[in-house]
C-alpha cells in the first residue's frame, strides 16, 4: 500500500507531518486545511482587516513546511503552528509600526475612544466593528496576544501560556489588563453586560 | 469552520468577559477574515510552499558550488603562502648565530638569550 492511500483528512498530525517531510505534498495541504482556519484567525486577529493578512498566513506555513523536521512533538502540532502564526503577526505589527515611524506624514486614519458613545445610540454592526477592532489596536502587544489566543481562538490558559512561552499567572494578569483596557476603551459602544 | 466553544475560559476565576464581548471579537475577526483574505487560501499557501522550496534549493545549491569552487583555489593559495613563509623563516634563522630548534626557526620566533631578557626597552615601561 503506498504512503498516499495511508494518508487522508483524518489522519493524527503525526502521520502526516512524517509523510509531509517525506515529500509528501498531499500531506502537507492536509495539514495546512486543517491549521488554516487557526493561522487565519490568529493573524486576523493580532492584525485587523489588513492587506497583508494572506502575506503573513503564507509565511506562516512556509516557515512550518521549513521547519518540520525540526518538530519534535514536546507540544501539539496545533500549539506550534499557532505559536508561529502569533509570533509571524506580531512582527508584521512591528513591521508596520516602523514603517509608520519611517513615513510621520503618513495617512493613517486615527481613531478617538467613542466617550460621546452611550448606549441608547444607534450603533451598526459595522460601526460596531469599526469600534471594537481599533479597541483591540490600541492593546499593548503582549495583551493583544493573550486575548486573541484566550478568548477569539478559544485556547485555555494552559495552551495560551504554552504557545507563548510565558508562565501560567502571567496569560491571567494579562488578560485581566487586556479586558480592562477594551472595557475602558468600549465605554458604552457595546453592551457588554448582555449574555 | 467556527471552532468549538468550549467556553474553557469560565475554569478561570480571573475571567470577567462577557460572553456578548467575546462573541463580538468572535464575529469581528470573523468578518475582517472573509472581507480581508482573498479565496483559496491553501492553494495559494501551496503555491507560495513550493517556490520558496524550489528558492532556497536554488539558494542552497549555488552557495555549494561557490563555496566548492572558491575552496579548492583559496586553500591552495593558502597553503603556498604558509610554505613559502616557513621558508623565508628557515632561511633567515638559519644565518644567525643562535641555537634554535627547527620549529623555532620555522615559525620565526626571535632567539631568547640572557642579555635580551635584561635587555629594558622603552616599550615595557
Amino acid at each position: 500500500m503506498s504512503r498516499a492511500a495511508m494518508i487522508d483528512r483524518k489522519s493524527p498530525d503525526e502521520v502526516l507531518i512524517d509523510a509531509a517531510m517525506g515529500g509528501d505534498d498531499q500531506a502537507f495541504r492536509m495539514v495546512v486545511e486543517r491549521f488554516m482556519d487557526e493561522v487565519s484567525r490568529t493573524v486576523t486577529g493580532v492584525l485587523g482587516p489588513v492587506p497583508e493578512i494572506d502575506d503573513v498566513v503564507q509565511e506562516v506555513f512556509i516557515k512550518l513546511h521549513r521547519s518540520l523536521p525540526s518538530f519534535r512533538g514536546d507540544a501539539s502540532l496545533k500549539t506550534y503552528v499557532v505559536r508561529m502564526a502569533i509570533n509571524k503577526s506580531l512582527d508584521a505589527l512591528r513591521k508596520r509600526k516602523r514603517s509608520r515611524w519611517m513615513q510621520p506624514w503618513s495617512s493613517e486614519e486615527t481613531w478617538d475612544p467613542p466617550s460621546d458613545l452611550s448606549s441608547d445610540a444607534e450603533i451598526t454592526g459595522q460601526e460596531r466593528n469599526l469600534v471594537l477592532r481599533a479597541a483591540v489596536n490600541r492593546l499593548p502587544e503582549s495583551q493583544r496576544a493573550v486575548v486573541v489566543l484566550r478568548l477569539i481562538e478559544d485556547l485555555s490558559t494552559e495552551e495560551t501560556a504554552k504557545v507563548l512561552d510565558i508562565p501560567y499567572g502571567t496569560v491571567l494578569s494579562r488578560l485581566k489588563r487586556g479586558l480592562e483596557k477594551l472595557k475602558k476603551d468600549l465605554g458604552n459602544a457595546i453592551d457588554l453586560e448582555q449574555g | 469552520m467556527k471552532h468549538t466553544t468550549n467556553q474553557s475560559h469560565h475554569r478561570d476565576p480571573q475571567f470577567e468577559a462577557s460572553d456578548a464581548l467575546v462573541s463580538s471579537l468572535r464575529e469581528l475577526v470573523e468578518h475582517e477574515r472573509a472581507v480581508s483574505m482573498m479565496t483559496m487560501p491553501t492553494e495559494r499557501v501551496m503555491r507560495a510552499v513550493k517556490l520558496a522550496q524550489a528558492g532556497g534549493n536554488r539558494i542552497e545549491s549555488w552557495l555549494e558550488s561557490e563555496l566548492l569552487s572558491w575552496f579548492k583555489p583559496v586553500f591552495v593559495a593558502g597553503a603556498i603562502v604558509i610554505l613559502g613563509l616557513a621558508a623565508f623563516n628557515f632561511e633567515l634563522s638559519q644565518q644567525n648565530d643562535f641555537n634554535q630548534s627547527t620549529t623555532e626557526m620555522v615559525l620565526g620566533l626571535q632567539p631568547v638569550t640572557v642579555a635580551s631578557a635584561y635587555d629594558l626597552s622603552f616599550e615595557d615601561h
